[in-house]
């Protein structure tokens, strides 16, 4: 092997240069690591010093010094003015303190290297009885007292519950902070509580008023933990945008399969499509607009610092938080890969000295939410009349007396009128029973904390035999192994099975047939034959939804295992070395079974058998210096590292048709005698990173960070690997001010700014590269080896796509916090698309990556957070959050892209998902037949479309923009509310704008239809009944009549959703105690509650592509359940 | 030891190699820059040139869409049973608009397959790899098919690009429309090359072979004697002697039967010229014809019967058959009944419906693996006499003329006896009952500006002529398709 390969790039020799100091410097210097991280040690330290009256808060900084450690204290309850004196001459801490801090009633802890001093719990009050020498009855002698509440900076503070001996008995603190009780006893105990401040108690004794100053709660929101990349920061400090959400927020819902689900609607910004009601569709995230016209729009996961995770493939319920980067300079430390945002989750850890037993159960019962208006028998049967009558004298053939077709009695009664009427929305649907079990073990000791989990989630589709299944488990270790050396550990192991009846989206599908199977037909005829759409002359044959359901199998699963090892090494005070190895290794799989006797299925090839397979493997090298220092007011935070990943994946393919029997479906296709062709394929890509970053504070009041990462990609060009990535970022935190603190109605006001240049590279790979296609052909019959170049030319000059974005926010807290709101508007361009830009056909290649063109999304986000009223049993808070993107395309090369499957245009000016067709005017009259058939060739009947370019025909120049197919703007509103022991809990979701191209209903309702149709249908043109947008009916053959794309299908997609309603009840009696547990809550939970849209499919919030640039097209969605669940949670 | 554990990572990274890491390594495909090393790879590469003869038959999201049915639509003579895609409507009622999809098709269907025929040229004609006989074998096949890719567009499209080198960069990608003229001198340069490079006569693979390149080369000079070039009567004097090579060399003959033009067996040889070849068991290269074409709505006389209606003779040029014509009988050309699928009662359809492309494997199977037929000796026979009697002034008693012409009109009619002198409409209209939905009849119809006027059973001027299913009679505007908006838009020189 060979070393100091040449490197590429000034990176490289930074690297060598400074790296190498590093490492001269650690062999040459001696490494003081003297202080030990256990706190007996600590305690250990020896202390030589001696002073006379002074200040406690100068002597505690002179041990400070001494001892090498830091003291915690809260100003307003350790009274550092006192006078104390302290003589040491080599004594351990522990002694010095024990003598110093004693006798003045303060106690001392070690907590996280710090020690923490607190108020000596105030001696208890003897029992009445046994105390001698105390008047009895001046104990039982109620009396009243009344006292003032301040904040930490004296303020007045209302509201303040005041509660004698944590009963119901209290008031509350009165604008001024006052508070009056009639009557307490001297064996009383206040307490005192205001959200954001902890809670105090203080016995009553002799005295009758008080002065309470509130002491900030350290459980305060703004000091939550957000993780930031490759470190943590807080949530008061943070200079970025990151939306963050709690674990117990994202399994509000317990019917969320995974992580995303349980996300929708949580972050402001973050547009999570569920597009689909199948079980285990996962959703589509989109953070802050479309960016990219060709590349990747998924966010990048990292879980717990496994950069590219998988989120579907952890149970939702171990999930301690989400944080979600929406801003280039919060996502720019990810460089290339954050482009689209980054969503990091970061799981549960086990805590010291606490064992818990987790056990998390629900059972679910889904439901179609509702049907769409397809015709029944009799009306489909008049349909069919109208049809055929539309040439005078023709019949159709259930009235026809001379048209004895094979299954007319079964079908029809003497007067043709039809004896069956399925609705095969039901037929096909079931209610559907799932269930989901996750049991979690969590706990620590003596430096090693440690969480396991095991999960199963039982999915049911509504559609029969659908289903999803998912097994996991992960376990978490942290420990310190050494006192310089903490390592983190987590394996997670998933397997999922599912079943999807329908594939092929514009074939002859079990949903397709759903919509189209009309109802005059049963499941079965007495005599267990099933039916077949032709079994009626002239409709599209095809077997019925049911059959459909019950007889192929489409199975697909995936396996996934990765593991993650993080090594922390404190090298010396304040600089640690990380390094991470995570290491990912799955598999995919497809079973289909088609049997012998499906039609235009698998019955000519008398039975179809595939298995595709797939496997992947990854893993991924990070280390990196983390620093982290205080000077006096100013605190530093730089971190520098390097990244490596590698990827790799590979697949196989193999079918076989042509079976004797059913009974070896996928399982053994060597039965098959006629053989598919079988396929393979592999593929790899490399990444290669640097990066640091630097973050500075001044009093917490100043913020200042900055960060660089050099990004490096087998996926664009040789010359053009390494892109650099910087961002810019800072805030203010007023609210720190000394100025700001003499008020007390705005408790927080922070505002913060940052510009950041993400990149995206998540193009195909070997997109650089000009490729050869090699697929055999034929020579009389006999297959030969052919080689073609590939329709995409190779550009070996690709570089990155970049994003650059700019945001400005602000956080605020009012009335302590009781109301959040955190504000932010953006500005992203994104520049040099990697666009698969369309080559004139003379050049012999259909298209080329290049970088192209620019795209704008700007937006504004809101989410302001409420304590609408709280008191000891009632407590209602309220989370709003709103968001607005709009986006433009800038320029693409004067290209313009038509998009076949999602009727949409991408042109410069406009904004993306932009539907592009024909304004349908209504139907041609009978007095307009001259002006049809010179329009477009069309008789009175069919469709009139609007002459936009007045030009007298039908021509391209007509088509225009419909509508867009993301909302104009989106809301969300979750409210929670407990009484006692019960909690409801309320989510209401919104979009507005947005706009659905109802395939179904463009296809069904076609004037020539051969299959099931929309109740609308039937007000179809009629020489008597002219004034409608619906085209006359007729048989198939009977005249040239088709639907272009029009904004009469282009449906109105706005809705209301009542997306959750939830109650549940918390045990608290003392019996759980005996039954060992902890706690117990039971819920009822009904998901997908209440509907209210004017689109006419299923659902509104529908993509049958997936979403990005292909959000908004309805092709046969499979319906979105209404799904009730029972949860029981308890932990041991 | 602690320093050991600090240094390990250290390391690690310190020694790391960065460009090599970043090298792509594509698996499983092959890049042009270490291409063309063995003659197994140039055979492959030559075999892939004839991917592209299938590009109009590239089946659509509609069921029983194809371009390829387009080339009947617009000659007005030909009904789709089944609705039609609004692309589909244009050929079938005129005018097709600069915004048509299926021209889009064409139009790719050209500049894709061209573009492989130059990197092959290219790189073969430099390449040591084979011996020079085989080279030369290898890139007449090529030229041959670069000059049938562009004969087939400049009919369609008039006016189009001349790229004959292969593209290297993406920069200069956007070349302006070259004239009808330099396009058809590129025509014939290609084929006069493959004349030369020593193809055999007959290939039962179904490669290119020399009967291929005189057929093609006869009908590019018959072609350029009449529209768009009007080069007239020394071209078509070089189309009859280039006819006469094919039909004096022997290796081709008439079958007797017209069931052995949809016979598998005998597919690349006798009157089979050259073909596009299918597969039964490769479903990529299945063929559409058969389920296509059966009637709609549905008629179970097939195993798969549901996906037919995509072309169906309109009942004026059916009509126009003599009813003594043996083509015109039940399931030669065309077919009003047949046998239940699976069954033995009969079927009438309600009207008639085309047989020729009828593969009785397919009625049984499910998969249709009959080749298509480009060139027909037929075919070849008729241009002969065609040929000879423009030469002639529009009437022939030349032998070889009257003679070629009397093969084709005697199996139709076996009872007839030869004439002793022959007309152009006579052999014109003897073309479109011969060939029709073969996807010949259009492009006669606009070198010839003259149409079969079905009504009246004579040959008319194609312009004011107002063909059965169109909407409007044929104007000078009609006979090209407009080039594709949408290659308009990527480059605009083509404007």
């Amino acid at each position: 092997m060979k070393f100091f390969r040449p490197i590429p790039g000034y990176w490289c020799k930074i690297m060598k240069i400074t790296l190498g100091q590093v490492f001269i410097a650690i062999l040459l210097t001696s490494v003081s690591y003297a202080s030990s991280s256990s706190a007996q040690k600590m305690l250990n330290n020896p202390v030589t010093l001696s002073v006379e009256k002074t200040s406690l808060g100068k002597a505690l900084k002179m041990i400070e010094k001494q001892a090498d450690v830091k003291f915690a204290y809260s100003k307003s309850i350790i009274n550092i003015d006192q006078q104390v004196s302290v003589s040491a001459n080599g004594q351990s801490l522990d002694e010095v303190l024990s003598s110093l801090l004693t006798p003045i009633g303060i106690s001392y802890r070690v907590v996280n290297q710090r020690i923490v001093l607190s108020n000596t719990s105030p001696p208890k009050i003897a029992v009445a009885a046994d105390s001698s020498g105390t008047d009895i009855a001046s104990l039982y002698q109620a009396f009243p007292v009344s006292g003032k509440i301040v904040d930490e900076n004296g303020q007045p503070l209302p509201g303040v519950s005041v509660r004698i001996n944590k009963s119901d008995q209290g008031t509350i603190s009165d604008p001024n902070g006052s508070f009056t009780l009639n009557s307490v006893k001297e064996t009383d105990t206040l307490n005192f509580s205001f959200i954001g401040y902890q809670n105090q108690s203080v016995a009553v004794g002799n005295q009758k008023v008080f002065t309470i100053k509130m002491v900030p709660s350290s459980a305060d929101v703004l000091k939550e933990v957000v993780v930031v990349g490759y470190g943590t920061s807080t949530k008061a400090n943070l200079t970025t945008s990151i939306g963050s959400v709690k674990g117990s927020e994202v399994n509000e819902r317990p019917t969320s399969l995974n992580a995303l689900q349980g996300l929708a609607g949580k972050v402001a910004g973050v547009n999570i499509m569920e597009n689909s009601g199948r079980p285990g569709g996962a959703p589509e995230v989109t953070i802050r607009g479309i960016s990219s016209i060709n590349s990747s729009l998924a966010p990048l996961y990292v879980i717990d610092g496994f950069v590219g995770a998988d989120p579907t493939t952890i149970d939702p319920s171990i999930i301690e938080s989400v944080d979600v980067y929406k801003d280039a300079a919060a996502s720019a430390i990810y460089g290339s890969r954050g482009a689209n945002g980054v969503i990091v989750i970061t799981t549960k850890k086990g805590k010291d000295g606490v064992s818990q037993i987790a056990f998390n159960n629900s059972v679910s019962f889904g439901s179609l939410e509702r049907e769409i208006p397809l015709l029944n028998a009799s009306e489909f049967t008049e349909m069919l009349r109208r049809q055929y009558a539309y040439v005078p004298g023709r019949i159709a053939p259930n009235d026809d007396p001379n048209n004895n077709f094979t299954r007319k009695t079964d079908l029809f009664d003497s007067n043709g009128n039809p004896k069956y009427n399925t609705d095969w929305q039901k037929a096909a649907t079931r209610t559907a029973v799932s269930d989901n079990h996750s049991l979690t073990f969590t706990g620590g000791k003596d430096g090693l904390n440690i969480l396991a989990n095991f999960s199963y989630r039982n999915n049911q589709g509504i559609l029969l035999n659908s289903y999803q299944k998912q097994l996991s488990a992960y376990i978490n270790v942290g420990w310190d192994v050494k006192p310089w050396l903490h390592i983190q550990a987590n394996i997670n192991s998933f397997a999922s099975q599912g079943n999807n009846p329908e594939t092929n989206t514009f074939g002859l599908n079990a949903v397709r047939e759903m919509y189209e199977f009309p109802d005059i037909f049963p499941v079965t005829y007495p005599d267990g034959t099933a039916s077949r759409k032709g079994d009626y002359p002239g409709l599209e044959d095809s077997e019925n939804p049911v059959t459909l359901l019950n007889e192929i199998k489409n199975v697909s699963g995936v396996l996934n295992t990765t593991g993650n090892f993080v090594g922390t090494f404190h090298i010396v005070k304040h600089l640690d070395f990380n390094t991470t190895f995570s290491g990912q290794t799955g598999s995919t799989y497809t079973n289909y079974f088609a049997p012998n006797n499906l039609d235009q299925i698998s019955e000519a090839q008398n039975g179809v058998a595939q298995r595709t397979n797939g496997t992947s493997a990854s893993w991924t090298n990070e280390n990196y210096f983390s620093y982290d220092n205080q000077f006096k007011d100013h605190h530093l935070n730089v971190i520098a590292g390097v990244s490596w990943y590698d990827y790799r994946t590979s697949s196989t393919f193999a079918g076989a048709e042509n079976f004797f029997d059913n009974t070896f479906e996928d399982y053994n296709l060597g039965v098959g005698t006629v053989v598919e062709p079988p396929s393979s394929s592999q593929s790899e890509n490399q990444r290669n990173s640097f990066f640091t970053r630097a973050n500075y504070n001044y009093k917490e009041k100043y913020f200042l960070e900055a960060s660089l990462r050099d990004d490096g990609t087998s996926k664009v060009g040789v010359n053009n690997q390494y892109g650099l990535f910087p961002s810019f970022s800072a805030a203010w935190r007023i609210s720190n001010e000394d100025f700001f603190k003499k008020q007390s109605t705005i408790s927080n006001l922070k505002l913060r700014g940052s510009y950041g240049v993400v990149g995206n590279s998540e193009i195909p790979n070997y997109s650089t590269i000009t490729q050869y296609v090699s697929s055999p052909t034929v020579f009389n019959g006999n297959e030969a080896a052919a080689v073609t170049l590939s329709s995409s030319f190779g550009n070996p000059n690709l570089r990155w796509e970049k994003d650059k974005q700019a945001d400005i926010g602000i956080d605020a807290g009012f009335l302590h916090d009781r109301i959040q709101v955190v504000a932010d508007v953006y500005n992203k361009t994104s520049t040099d698309l990697l666009y698969n830009k369309l080559l004139p056909a003379t050049s012999g290649y259909s298209n080329a990556w290049d970088n192209i063109g620019s795209i704008r999304n700007r937006g504004f986000e809101i989410t302001v957070n409420t304590v609408n009223i709280t008191n000891k049993d009632f407590k209602w808070s309220t989370s709003v959050n709103f968001s607005v993107n709009r986006s433009k395309v800038l320029n693409i090369n004067g290209d313009t892209l038509y998009s076949v499957t999602t009727f949409g245009r991408v042109v410069k000016g406009d904004p993306l998902n932009e539907f592009y067709g024909y304004i349908r005017e209504g139907v041609w009259g009978t007095s307009e037949a001259a002006q049809a058939a010179k329009f477009s060739g069309s008789v009175p009947g069919d469709v009139k479309y609007a002459d936009l370019n007045h030009d007298g025909v039908l021509d391209a120049g007509d088509q225009t923009d419909l509508g867009n197919a993301m909302p104009s703007w989106q809301a969300e509103m979750t409210n929670t509310i407990s009484y006692k022991n019960f909690t409801f809990y309320l989510d209401l979701e919104g979009m507005y704008g947005n706009n659905v191209y109802n395939v179904p209903a463009a296809l069904m309702e076609d004037p020539n239809p051969n299959v099931n149709s929309f109740k609308s249908i039937l007000s179809a043109w009629t020489p008597t009944n002219q004034n409608t947008l619906q085209p006359e009916l007729r048989l198939p053959n009977d005249h040239f009549s088709y639907s272009n794309v029009d904004n009469y299908y282009l449906q109105n997609a706005s809705f209301l959703r009542v997306r959750n309603v939830a109650l549940s009840y918390t045990f608290t009696q003392a019996w759980l105690k005996t039954i060992l547990v902890k706690t117990l809550n039971i819920g009822v939970n009904v998901e997908n509650a209440l509907l209210f849209t004017k689109y006419k499919g299923y659902d509104p919030e529908a993509s049958s592509f997936g979403g990005g640039l292909e959000q908004g097209l309805d092709v046969y969605q499979y319906p979105k359940p209404r799904t009730v669940s029972l949860s029981l949670n308890a932990t041991f | 030891m602690k320093r050991l554990y600090i240094l390990l990572p250290i390391i690690v990274i310190y020694f790391s190699s960065c460009k090599k890491f970043l090298a792509e390594k594509p698996y499983g495909v092959l890049s042009p820059s270490d291409y063309y090393t063995s003659s197994n790879q140039i055979r492959a590469a030559v075999d892939g040139l004839y991917t592209g003869l299938s590009g109009y038959y590239a089946s659509e999201l509609a069921v029983a869409t194809a371009p390829v049915f387009d080339l009947e639509y617009i000659t007005g003579y030909t009904a789709r049973p089944r609705s039609a895609t609004p692309d589909q409507v244009q050929y079938l009622q005129l005018p097709v608009t600069y915004n048509n999809g299926d021209a889009e098709t064409f139009w790719t269907s050209t500049y894709y397959p061209v573009e492989n025929c130059n990197s092959v040229i290219a790189n073969l004609s430099t390449s040591t790899v084979v011996d020079s006989a085989t080279r030369h074998k290898e890139l007449g096949e090529a030229y041959f098919l670069r000059a049938y890719y562009y004969f087939n567009a400049v009919r369609l499209f008039g006016s189009i690009p001349l790229k004959i080198t292969p593209t290297t960069g993406i920069d200069n990608v956007q070349i302006g429309k070259s004239t009808p003229d330099a396009i058809y001198a590129q025509i014939v340069s290609d084929l006069t090359f493959a004349e030369g490079s020593g193809l055999p006569w007959t290939d039962v693979s179904g490669h290119v072979n020399m009967g291929a390149v005189k057929s093609l080369l006869t009908k590019v000079y018959l072609t350029m004697a009449g529209y768009p070039l009007q080069k007239g009567s020394s071209y078509y004097q070089l189309a009859y002697n280039k006819s006469l090579e094919v039909i004096n060399n022997g290796s081709y003959s008439l079958f007797a039967k017209y069931s052995d033009l949809r016979s598998s067996a005998l597919q690349n040889t006798g009157e089979q010229i050259f073909m596009i070849q299918r597969s039964y068991t490769y479903t990529p290269d299945n063929n559409i014809m058969h389920f296509d074409l059966l009637p709609y709505p549905t008629e179970p006389i097939s195993i798969l019967p549901d996906n037919g209606g995509a072309m169906a003779p309109d009942p004026a040029f059916y009509n126009s058959y003599s009813n003594s014509d043996v083509r015109k009988q039940n399931q030669q050309f065309y077919y009003t009944s047949h046998t239940q699928y699976g069954a033995t009662n009969v079927i009438t359809l309600p009207m008639p419906y085309i047989y020729k492309y009828w593969d009785d494997l397919a009625e049984q199977t499910g998969k249709n693996g009959l080749n298509n037929p480009v060139i027909r000796y037929a075919d070849v026979l008729l241009m002969c006499a065609e040929a000879k009697s423009m030469v002639d002034g529009g009437t022939t008693s030349d032998a070889a003329a009257v003679s070629a012409y009397f093969k084709v009109h005697n199996r139709a009619f076996p009872t007839a006896t030869q004439p002793a002198s022959i007309t152009t409409d006579q052999v014109q209209m003897e073309r479109y009952w011969e060939l029709a939905y073969e996807f010949q009849t259009w492009f006669d119809m606009t070198r010839t500006r003259r149409a079969f006027d079905v009504a009246n059973n004579k040959m008319v001027d194609l312009i004011g002529y107002k063909a059965p299913q169109h909407s409007k009679a044929f104007a000078e505007s009609d006979l090209v398709i407009p080039i594709p908006l949408t290659e308009i838009q990527k480059d605009p020189n083509l404007k």
